[in-house]
């Protein structure tokens, strides 16, 4: 129990109920411009501690919060390191804005265009998060947003939910220096399974003579070779030659102190992280330094500074020809990537692409490959070329405070932050690809982000005759965002040695030719932000709470006429534990309803100049030119939500139980959308984005902690966090019939949710004949029949021709990639100094579209999932894989409910056992505190989903990829690398 | 507290709190110009107005396309499903994606073109007058050639009925202020109306335009009064007025800045492609060209994309033993044969190839085929001498009619021969009502049939109540 203090004065009855650590009604959240109790929030505000992000071995913050906290949803982009990651405040409240929320650290944002720094391939090169380059060691809390009550501070840019980070500060009276260590071993927990090179030799040699019969060329076109000279036959395990064991190391120290008038924390890491995939690394220093001073009672300054640096070599993933996931899954197995007798050591043919050995890929002139460029030899491809990029990020923070008179304090608080990115591709001439075509190509672009932040704000506080009690904030706040970014690249490098821009190791022309490359270009932009905001509460004899705030939001990027927004929110709480008529009642300790509604605003990823009409430079040949290429809309504002929050906190059973419980939702209107506009109008891209969709989230959230067991030596703690949501697009462009917005197999369509799948439902494989099946509209058969003629290639499965299968046989399933509910339980147990913790991350609901599998079961030459062996042979034979039939051919591959799987899973997501050494030891040795210990991260998932990982999702992570499609395309499986498991080890030391 | 400290800290609240002005926060983009400064200054203008060109390079349109759409609809190239069912008339629906890129391609033309005259007119003072009219002249030129192919793809032809009072394309001469405005909900004007809007514009654009300029580049690839008086005579020639059409023939010939490459009927398609037969052309270069999915080259070119092979069709309609326009001559040659199949060679340069829109050997031609007309029951020498400067040109036998039929007759086919791969091949066949016959596996589509003219996109039929959808789709 806690010791607490009341106040008496005004009070009839005096009441004391003690209350168990597990609630701490003091404790304090971290709402903007100011803080609040637990005990007189009104608003939906979940608090993380900052050691359970720091236990975690993963890249990013952003990636920890997963299963934390109710309302919460992460979803990784993929095994690669500091990948792009999705957060979703309760559910995703965008169509083609940005859903991510906004990222406050120290009270000031982050900048909000920032979720992917690296911009080559369209941003979907290699990806870089740039929440990695924040310490986890150095945050005391995250505090997370979630209704208009709580986050309409943020106004504008508050719809998705505000994810407050506090980093630690000194305390008084206290010094402390900590050092952590960690050294981690990660590997892929579930890789493809593929086809051994025996297996590949039938199976090919089956495509073929499926097709051209069993005495063609076609039908031996698998053969073994040696390429690696042996003397055995090659049999390449891809897997193991593409994944690997990989090491990280993780140092840091912090120190913290505090005296009479200045308290201090700093901070510094070393970290070395390695990825599953070869060639994948993270290399971070961070350093911090945070000071608070108070040189006179009435006048309080702080200062913030960081600095983070991180070099990622990354690797290329996803759809390209040229990644990991393609060359390292489809390459033939039967062939080895060295080849002792080319002078680079690796199987490499003149063209740099993966020899073939004696295997036949192409007959009768017909190349059997998927393309041209097939395969690559994945090692040279990682080891002989780069895709790094390098992140700075230097934040600075200062601040000050004066109180006046008792109650009214002043502040001003100014913060920068220079972000920069430099990225660096190298393709060599040696593998095919650009670098083969331009005899090596270097390219690279740096990008600055630079933002200034400044607020003012003034708040009162006071408290008359006992029970009234006001507060009273009003405040500016000014943002500058600017940006910068730069490209250049040379090609045809004297010698594969040069492999970075240095006068005269080479052309930069046209191999063969004198045409010069022009590989040079740039950009820049700015928006600014102009605010003003206030905030109101009023406390009734400390159990009526009331509370209004508004935000008045100027932002350069909206279009002329709508640049000023209003955000405006009321909530009222009710401790109702503290009237009379509840002292009875033994079991409840604590009881606070409260309820909020409020309007707040969606800004994220609006482009700086998205609302005017712009021309730019357009050339007539050897002309210089200007004409139009956007035609902007002058009402382009913000996306609104309409929030609504009805919730409870209560405590029972004498404070063993802890229970909060949510209802909310989110009504939004507004969504930014490409409203098509009349081919005869003549204006660019024929759309111009409008406010014009609606969409809402409605769900419930439950959280239940408790201390189940607490003795001297033993206690068990458990926290069980649950949100179910309901998601309905509810509006698109009604000038189109609302016409559905369809990315691949998912769609955005009027009275169902989003990411809902539209696909022809398919039936299965014809026993008699191993041809794949599909239903029509209608419910019949239509089947495909490989090899017939053209007026039976699609027959009803009787021999009667029908029309092939088509859009018109699409239909809407009841089943989309959102999940619809997902959540943590987390338990903890120590004996005497011995700790063990289970966490446990759980979500479903939704489905997942296997597009790694269709791919992976092509008939072309390529490797297959071991799933191909179950192909149909022989007639009468039930199965659901159809007869294999070599070439491009993958009719019964194409896109229908056969790949659409179960995502539930529930994910063991970290076993961690430590050991504390006790007290008496540690004074006898002069340490504050020792802590080993070890822990299973991701060690197990236990899911019906057949692919890697059911937490995977391509959203916003393939090639042609926008936001747009990241929020619909939810659930898409498309070859990413698969998540690690990571075993680690660590110490902690304190004194 | 004490006073001092009131007053103290109340100063530094006073110095501290704010303001920022929205002008330093709210600041115009530096990578893009606003489009109420495209206009400011002369050369801003000239800018503005190289822009239209650009425009009219549309890699659904002028980049090369309408001319493939144009010749695929006709005999002599062979359809390519590349282009999806463009060159397969019943095969062709409201929905089909590379028709509404077409029609996309020309308004977006057409709307540089009007949003130039919108944003010059209140600025025209800043340049000299014949500036101005110049733009003026070429803004009004560009606009016509977009409209002439739009009408003409889109709807039947002029001699359809008796007015031409048959449904052709909505013309829209403005830019909207609104773009959802229901304004912009227009209706089909009749194609009577269509053309008379070209005729003026045209009109106006050949007084306004200057003489053709010595710099073969700027003649060639820029409109001026050349260019305007050669798309009149075939605006006229099109409606079927012969004695305009003559008119305007004669206008271009009199300026004496044109004429035939001697003896070689490939020059005018070889670099630089700014010969005196060349009267306009939209230029290409190697940095600013429609690439490899757009060009003229690529899709004609056997060894590049190779889309568009030429029909035996139209090779029986030369004197294969000696036609330059078949035939190899001084190493090179305007056909050939390869793998099996015929393949023009007028479009080498792949991607660097200009746009072929008049040239002189059409205005010979054009004047020849009103002269053949007006000269009612004989055969018109003047005529017939015409096509003899194509035929010797080409150094094939010179023609020698009986009739004023076999004389029409020999011109259109000569037509055929001379503007192949022009953009006018399915065009001449609308216009001399002539059916056309089975081809490539496309059936007879008599003339006046629902098929010989392109659906309106159905995404504008779906939103613009007004518009009338072609009979048939």
């Amino acid at each position: 129990m806690e010791p607490q203090e009341i106040e008496i004065a005004g009070l009839s009855n005096l009441n004391v109920v003690m209350k168990s650590q597990n609630r701490n009604l003091e404790e304090v959240l971290v709402v903007g411009y100011g803080v609040k109790t637990v005990r007189e929030n009104t608003g939906a505000v979940s608090k993380v501690k900052g050691e359970k992000i720091a236990a975690e071995p993963v890249q990013s913050i952003d990636q920890a919060l997963a299963g934390k906290t109710a309302g919460v949803q992460i979803t990784l982009g993929s095994g690669v390191l500091a990948d792009r990651t999705a957060i979703r405040v309760r559910g995703i409240n965008s169509i083609s804005s940005s859903s991510q929320p906004l990222v406050v650290i120290d009270g000031i944002p982050q900048n909000a265009n920032t979720y992917n720094l690296n911009g080559f391939n369209s941003g979907n090169g290699t990806r870089f998060d740039p929440l990695q380059l924040i310490n986890p060691d150095d945050i005391e809390s995250i505090d997370v947003l979630k209704d208009a009550g709580a986050a309409v501070i943020y106004g504008s840019r508050a719809s998705n939910g505000v994810i407050v980070i506090t980093t630690k500060k000194g305390r008084k009276g206290t010094t402390k220096v900590s050092f952590d260590s960690k050294a981690g071993w990660a590997s892929a927990r579930k890789v493809p399974s593929l086809l051994n090179a025996d297996q590949f030799i039938t199976i090919t040699n089956e495509k073929g003579s499926n097709r051209f019969g069993a005495g063609s060329p076609a039908a031996s076109m698998a053969k073994t070779s040696d390429i690696d000279g042996d003397g055995k036959n090659d049999n390449t395990n891809w897997m193991d030659v593409l994944y690997r064991t990989a090491q990280t190391y993780d140092n840091s120290i912090s120190f913290s102190g505090g005296a009479d008038r200045l308290s201090v924390y700093g901070s510094a890491r070393y970290l070395s992280q390695e990825g599953i995939t070869i060639g994948n690394k993270l290399t971070t220093g961070q350093a911090r330094l945070n000071m608070d001073f108070t040189p006179k009672t009435w006048f309080k300054s702080g200062l913030q500074l960081s600095y983070a640096k991180t070099l990622n070599q990354g690797v290329l993933s996803d759809g390209y020809i040229a990644d990991t996931t393609i060359s390292g899954w489809q390459a033939e197995p039967n062939v080895s990537p060295y080849d002792p007798k080319n002078p680079t050591g690796y199987n490499l043919t003149a063209n740099g692409l993966l020899g073939n050995g004696n295997n036949v890929t192409t007959i009768g002139g017909v190349n059997y490959l998927p393309g041209a460029s097939y395969y690559l030899n994945l090692l040279p491809q990682i080891y002989l070329q780069r895709n790094n990029n390098t992140a700075q990020d230097l934040r600075a923070n200062i601040y000050g405070t004066i109180t006046p008179i008792a109650g009214l304090s002043l502040t001003s608080k100014f913060g920068i932050q220079y972000l920069t990115n430099f990225e660096d591709q190298y393709s060599s001439p040696l593998v095919n690809g650009l670098g083969y075509s331009y005899g090596g190509l270097e390219q690279e672009q740096r990008r600055e982000y630079d933002q200034w932040n400044w607020q003012n704000y003034a708040s009162y506080d006071k408290t008359f005759a006992g029970v009234h009690k006001i507060g009273v904030v009003a405040g500016t706040e000014y943002q500058k965002n600017t940006y910068f970014a730069q490209y250049t690249g040379a090609g045809n490098f004297t010698d594969p040695f040069y492999n970075h821009i240095v006068d005269g190791a080479y052309t930069n022309t046209q191999p063969g030719t004198t045409t010069l490359l022009d590989n040079t270009g740039g950009n820049l932009s700015a928006n600014g932000l102009m605010s003003y905001f206030g905030r109101l509460n009023y406390t009734f004899a400390g159990k009526y709470f009331i509370e209004g705030s508004f935000r008045r939001d100027g932002y350069s990027a909206f279009g002329v006429n709508r640049q000023f927004g209003n955000f405006p929110s009321v909530s009222a709480g009710w401790e109702i534990t503290k009237e009379d008529f509840m002292q009875g009642i033994h079991w409840l300790d604590y009881l606070k309803i409260r309820g909020s509604y409020g309007q707040v605003g969606n800004s994220g990823n609006i482009s700086d100049y998205a609302s005017l009409n712009l021309y730019a430079g357009a050339t007539y040949t050897s002309l210089n030119g200007l004409a139009i290429t956007q035609a902007g809309n002058a009402d382009l504002r913000w996306e609104t939500s309409k929030k609504t929050d009805f919730g409870f906190d209560a405590t029972i059973l004498k404070g063993k139980v802890n229970i909060t419980a949510d209802y909310f939702n989110n009504n939004i209107n507004g969504l930014i959308l490409a409203a098509p506009i009349l081919y005869t109008v003549g204006v660019p891209t024929s759309s111009i984005n409008t406010n014009i969709g609606g969409m809402h989230n409605r769900g419930v959230e439950l959280t239940v902690g408790s201390t189940v067991i607490s003795t001297k030596d033993f206690t068990w703690t458990t926290s069980i966090n649950f949100t179910r949501i309901w998601n309905k697009v509810t509006g698109l462009v009604p000038n189109n019939n609302n016409a559905d917005i369809v990315f691949g197999q998912s769609v955005a369509s009027v009275g169902k949710r989003l990411g809902t799948f539209y696909l022809p439902v398919w039936a299965g494989v014809d026993p008699a004949t191993g041809n794949p099946r599909w239903f029509a509209k209608d419910g019949s058969i239509k089947q495909y029949n490989y090899g017939a003629p053209n007026s039976t290639l699609w027959t009803d499965g009787k021999g009667t021709s029908v029309a092939a299968l088509s859009g018109s046989d699409y239909v809407y399933q009841k089943r989309s990639g959102l999940p619809t509910f997902y959540g943590g339980w987390e338990n903890t147990f120590s004996y005497k100094g011995f700790d063990l913790n289970v966490s446990i991350t759980y979500q479903g609901g939704n489905y997942i579209y296997n597009s790694s599998k269709a791919g992976m079961m092509t008939n072309q030459f390529s490797n297959n999932y071991t799933d191909i062996l179950r192909r149909w042979t022989a007639a009468g034979q039930q199965t659901d894989v159809p007869k294999l039939w070599l070439g491009s051919d993958n009719t019964g591959n194409q896109a229908s409910t056969r790949w659409l799987e179960k995502g539930d899973f529930i994910r063991f997501r970290t076993i961690t056992v430590g050991y504390t050494v006790p007290k008496k030891l540690l004074n006898r040795i002069g340490f504050d505190n020792i802590r080993v210990y070890a822990q299973a991260f991701n060690p197990f998932v236990i899911t019906k989903y057949s692919g890697l990982d059911p937490d995977v999702s391509t959203s916003g992570t393939t090639q042609n990829s926008s936001t747009t499609n990241g929020n619909i395309q939810v659930g898409v499986d498309s070859r990413a690398t698969p998540q690690p498991k990571i075993f680690t080890v660590g110490l902690n030391l304190g004194f | 507290m004490k006073i001092k400290n009131i007053v103290f800290s109340s100063l530094i609240a006073g110095a501290v709190l704010p303001s920022c002005q929205k002008s330093d926060l709210f600041k115009a983009p530096q990578n893009a110009i606003p489009a109420d400064q495209a206009f400011t200054t002369p050369a801003r203008i000239e800018l503005a107005s190289v822009g239209m060109y650009d425009a009219l390079q549309n890699s659904n349109f002028f980049g090369g396309r309408v001319l493939i759409y144009a010749d695929i609809r006709g005999l002599d190239a062979i359809p390519s499903s590349y282009f999806g069912n463009m060159g397969f008339y019943s095969s062709t629906n409201s929905s089909d994606g590379t028709v509404a890129s077409a029609y996309q391609g020309a308004y977006r033309t057409i709307y540089q073109s009007n949003l130039f005259l919108k944003g010059f007119a209140p600025n025209a003072g800043l340049v000299s007058p014949d500036k101005a009219n110049q733009y003026v002249g070429e803004a009004k030129f560009i606009r016509s050639l977009c409209y002439f192919y739009l009408v003409n793809l889109w709807a039947q032809p002029y001699s359809f009925t008796a007015d031409a009072s048959h449904p052709g394309i909505p013309l829209v001469l403005s830019t909207a202020k609104d773009a959802f405005d229901s304004s912009n909900y227009l209706p089909r004007s009749t194609v009577r109306q269509v053309y008379d809007q070209i005729e003026a514009d045209l009109l106006e654009a050949e007084t306004k335009l200057p003489d053709p300029p010595s710099d073969p580049f700027t003649r060639v690839a820029r409109a001026n009064k050349g260019s305007a008086r050669a798309l009149l005579m075939r605006l006229y020639l099109y409606k079927g007025d012969w004695t305009k059409a003559n008119q305007y023939a004669d206008a271009v010939i009199g300026m004496n800045k044109y004429s035939l490459n001697a003896n070689n009927p490939m020059a005018a398609f070889r670099p630089p492609y700014t010969t005196a037969e060349s009267i306009f052309s939209v230029a290409m270069s190697g940095a600013d060209n429609p690439n490899t999915n757009a060009s003229l080259g690529q899709h004609y070119g056997p060894r590049a994309r190779g889309d568009i092979s030429i029909s035996t069709d139209f090779i029986r309609l030369m004197d294969t033993t000696v036609d330059r326009r078949y035939r190899a001559f001084g190493g090179d040659s305007l056909m050939e044969i390869y793998k099996g199949s015929y393949w023009t060679r007028k479009y080498t340069g792949l991607t660097t190839d200009f746009v072929p829109v008049l040239r002189y050997a059409e205005v010979i031609l054009s004047k020849a085929e009103a002269l053949a007309k007006l000269a009612n029951g004989t055969v018109d020498a003047t005529a017939v001498s015409l096509v003899n400067q194509i035929r010797t040109r080409a150094n094939t036998a010179p023609i020698a009619p009986l009739t004023q039929q076999d004389l029409i007759n020999a011109i259109i086919k000569e037509r055929r021969i001379e503007l192949a791969l022009e953009g006018q091949g399915s065009l001449e066949f609308q216009r001399n009502r002539q059916d056309l016959p089975a081809h490539s596996t496309v059936p007879l589509q008599p003339w006046g049939s629902n098929y010989r003219v392109l659906p309106i996109p159905k995404y504008d039929t779906d939103k613009n109540p007004k518009l009338r959808q072609n009979d048939g789709y």
